[in-house]
């Protein structure tokens, strides 16, 4: 291989380069080759030295491919490999931001569109920075959205706090939902608070609208729970939330879970009276995560663990406020899948007959972007609305469903198939020639990790990658012992 | 295997082209002069624009009143849009050339990205806002302790490009207390930032680069006390406090340096031998 290219290749990628300098490695690689040809048993090694050359390294490659794979998917690697995956899966989803295509007619489901209501820093000045999001003026966003028959409307604000200052307008947000006309259901959202004993359940809060909500059939409240990892990131949403309400310990059901059960056809209309069912029949899961009779929900196709330990309720993020939302075709047209409207445009007059096209059959979610809600957090595509993020954890829900990891045969046969190829690149051209190649496979694999990520899964091609440096390695040691054994060879 | 891998390469390479369906893309965001004389064209209907309204892809603006202003936030645009009567025929026509991204333009962007960012590391400074502004380098391996103050606080930082963008995140929840965005310089002021006692992320980015710094907020009372042998000392309270910000700025492995600086910038106002510790502390910040 001329040196020049072999000189820009290790200048290109360096990380060959430093493994192979990695000499603790390289030498155990070698001690555990020499181990193994000295207590394997005599049968052993009479088949391997009937093996030829080619067939021996390809199997050793296999062998230590596969159990590096076995030792990454073990615990404490796991860990140290699950956050890799991690990156490479928000790498993933950044790639794919705004380029969902056309796949409700596709797949033969009804695609969910979507529609935020933002209050954004505009329009909360222009209310003049109110403590508490003003109730008389959320009432009659409520009612303007309400009346151009999305399917389903949530008001992501906290509503558990009633305003002192203004009790009159708390009245009148009462009075609103009370009367809201025939429409779609609401999903008002409410937070949870610590419990004063430490190691207890969170508590619910009492409200000022539990009355309304309780004498209503389209009024419901939802809680906005998501899981936040290590690094403040919220790459997951939580399925159900034990809380301690009226003496005992509730499951109660985050918005998503609440918005798919409202969404979806069942004997019903819908699957409300299923979810509500099995959340009381797992709440011996609060009392007893382990041993309790039920620690999963089977709402309609989904299955939700209430464990929720892997790869389960992972977000897909497909929508940003401010970068063109992909178009989903429903038959008729081309309807953007996100449409976010300033709260203050629905105040304007004469707006609702443009609202009546834009939020019809749409999910609409009334919420705040403007930094004093505190309702910013960081997530792969940066930070995001509280509201937003809830709209992808729906769309998320609605499109790929809660399980996202392939089956374990599926991963293995992959990960094996993979591992051969690139034994067979090192093996037959080489290690400079082989590591191109290899990582030309990789960039053409991507195509094929974006497919998979449509289809709601994520393919751990990191394993793959991870291997090629390891085939270099052994590539060299093959390299070295021939040299050793034929010292007269290539002179 | 080869029909899957042409299937996903096509659909990556030509994304679909569907006919749209009309949506907004910007809001009236004010109106300067005479409303009256406004009017928005939209599919033979003539509308009487007012602050707020939404404003859709083929909507004509018209302006016929002299130093009458109407601005359109467009969305995801950081820029207004102004139109008064000598502007509005050329730019009254509302066209909005929203680009939709595929995967390849995506990581094209985000290659470019990678490329921009340079190896030096970038230095933030940070002051708490006095006037005329303090400068002080914090950009340090471990976080910084500061005591709470009803204060502005001014943000400095070298490196990077226009536009900037500033956030000051909560370490706990990762709520976002403060963000500014868009920022033409590389400084800016939060306004009585004044944040509850807490961790705290100050977050600058622009041009591909990010530099982040780790802050503790701290009540008063959390700053360690002053010891006695410099308490019993019998010296002015002046050098008393010179001495305690020479021996605060060496505690807990450098936590309270900042602290120590912002103090010694306010005992030199009035004590100039404490301007000579802040210069020796700025230079052990910037050779740490």
């Amino acid at each position: 291989m001329p040196n020049r290219l072999k000189h820009l290749w290790n200048k290109v990628c360096p990380l060959g380069k430093v493994i192979e300098d990695t000499f603790p490695l390289t030498v155990l690689i070698g001690l555990i080759s020499k181990a193994v040809n000295r207590f394997a048993p005599e049968c052993i090694k009479m088949r391997w030295s009937e093996l030829g050359k080619n067939k021996r390294y390809l199997l050793v490659a296999l062998l230590l491919g596969t159990s590096s794979l076995l030792i990454l998917s073990s615990t404490p690697l796991n860990l140290w490999m699950q956050e890799r995956v991690e990156k490479v899966q928000d790498w993933v989803i950044a790639m794919d931001l705004g380029t969902h295509g056309d796949r409700g007619e596709a797949s033969g489901k009804p695609e969910h569109l979507y529609a935020f209501v933002d209050i954004d820093e505009k329009t909360y000045r222009s209310w003049g920075e109110p403590f508490l999001t003003p109730r008389d003026k959320l009432a009659c966003l409520i009612k303007t959205v309400a009346a151009a028959q999305p399917t389903l409307v949530i008001v992501d604000v906290d509503l558990a706090r009633s305003n002192q200052d203004a009790p009159e307008s708390d009245g009148e947000l009462q009075k609103s939902l009370a009367e809201l006309p025939a429409g779609p259901p609401v999903i008002l959202v409410k937070s949870l608070r610590r419990n004063i004993d430490p190691g207890k359940s969170p508590t619910v809060k009492q409200s000022f609208l539990d009355k309304t909500v309780a004498a209503s059939d389209r009024l419901y409240w939802g809680f906005p729970i998501f899981l936040r990892d290590d690094s403040h990131t919220i790459r997951r949403w939580k399925i159900a939330v034990c809380a301690a309400q009226d003496n005992k310990t509730v499951l109660l059901p985050s918005v998503q879970l609440l918005a798919y059960a409202l969404q979806s056809p069942g004997p019903n209309g819908n699957l409300l009276r299923e979810m509500t069912i099995q959340l009381q029949d797992a709440e011996g899961f609060c009392s007893n995560p382990d041993g309790g009779r039920r620690n999963s929900l089977v709402i309609g196709e989904q299955v939700f663990s209430l464990d929720e330990d892997g790869q389960e309720n992972r977000i897909f993020y497909s929508m940003k406020p401010g970068v063109a939302p992909p178009h989903i075709n429903d038959g008729a047209q081309a309807r953007p899948l996100l449409v976010t409207l300033p709260a203050q445009s629905l105040f304007s007059g004469n707006v609702q007959p443009a609202l009546n096209g834009m939020l019809h059959g749409r999910i609409v979610i009334i919420g705040a972007s403007f930094a004093d809600s505190f309702d910013l957090h960081e997530t792969p595509l940066g930070s995001l609305p509280g509201s937003v993020i809830i709209l992808n954890s729906l769309h998320s829900l609605f499109t790929y469903g809660v399980q996202h990891s392939l089956s374990w045969p599926v991963r293995v046969f992959f990960c094996v198939w993979l591992i051969s190829l690139t034994a067979c690149c090192f093996l037959y051209l080489g290690h400079l020639w082989g590591e191109i190649l290899s990582w030309l496979f990789a960039i053409m694999g991507l195509p094929l990790v974006f497919l998979a990520y449509r289809q709601g899964y994520f393919v751990d091609f990191i394993i793959f990658l991870a291997t090629i440096p390891m085939f270099k390695i052994m590539r060299k040691i093959a390299e070295k012992e021939n040299a050793h054994h034929n010292p007269n060879k290539g002179q | 295997m080869l029909r899957l891998y042409l299937v996903a390469a096509l659909v990556l390479l030509f994304p679909l082209t569907l006919r749209a369906e009309s949506y907004p893309v910007g809001v009236v965001s004010g109106i300067s002069g005479s409303a009256q004389s406004v009017r928005i064209l939209r599919e033979q209907e003539s509308l009487s624009p007012e602050v707020g309204m939404l404003i859709f892809q083929g909507d004509r603006i018209t302006v016929t009143a002299p130093e009458t202003t109407v601005t359109v936030d467009l969305s995801g645009r950081t820029e207004q849009l102004s139109i008064n009567k000598a502007s509005a025929p050329q730019h009254g026509l509302i066209s909005v050339k929203a680009e939709q991204p595929t995967i390849i333009s995506n990581i094209m962007h985000w290659l470019a990205s990678m490329g921009t960012r340079k190896q030096s590391q970038q230095v933030m400074l940070v002051t708490r806002g006095q006037t005329p502004a303090l400068v002080v380098p914090v950009f340090r391996p471990h976080e910084q302790a500061v005591t709470i103050g009803h204060q502005d606080w001014h943000v400095i930082w070298h490196g990077g490009a226009a536009p900037y963008n500033l956030r000051l995140i909560h370490s706990l929840d990762a709520a976002v207390l403060i963000q500014k965005n868009n920022l033409a310089q590389p400084s800016a002021v939060l306004e009585e930032a004044n944040p509850t006692p807490g961790s705290y992320v100050l977050e600058v980015q622009g041009g591909g680069h990010k530099a982040t710094q780790s802050l503790v907020v701290v009540a008063q009372s959390a700053l360690p006390d002053m010891p006695k042998e410099i308490q019993d000392l019998k010296a002015t309270d002046k050098l008393k406090t010179l001495l305690y910000i020479t021996w605060l700025s060496r505690q807990d492995n450098g936590k309270w340096v900042f602290e120590a600086m912002l103090q010694a910038w306010q005992l030199s106002q009035v004590y100039p031998p404490a301007g000579s510790l802040l210069s020796s502390l700025q230079e052990r910040a910037d050779s740490e």
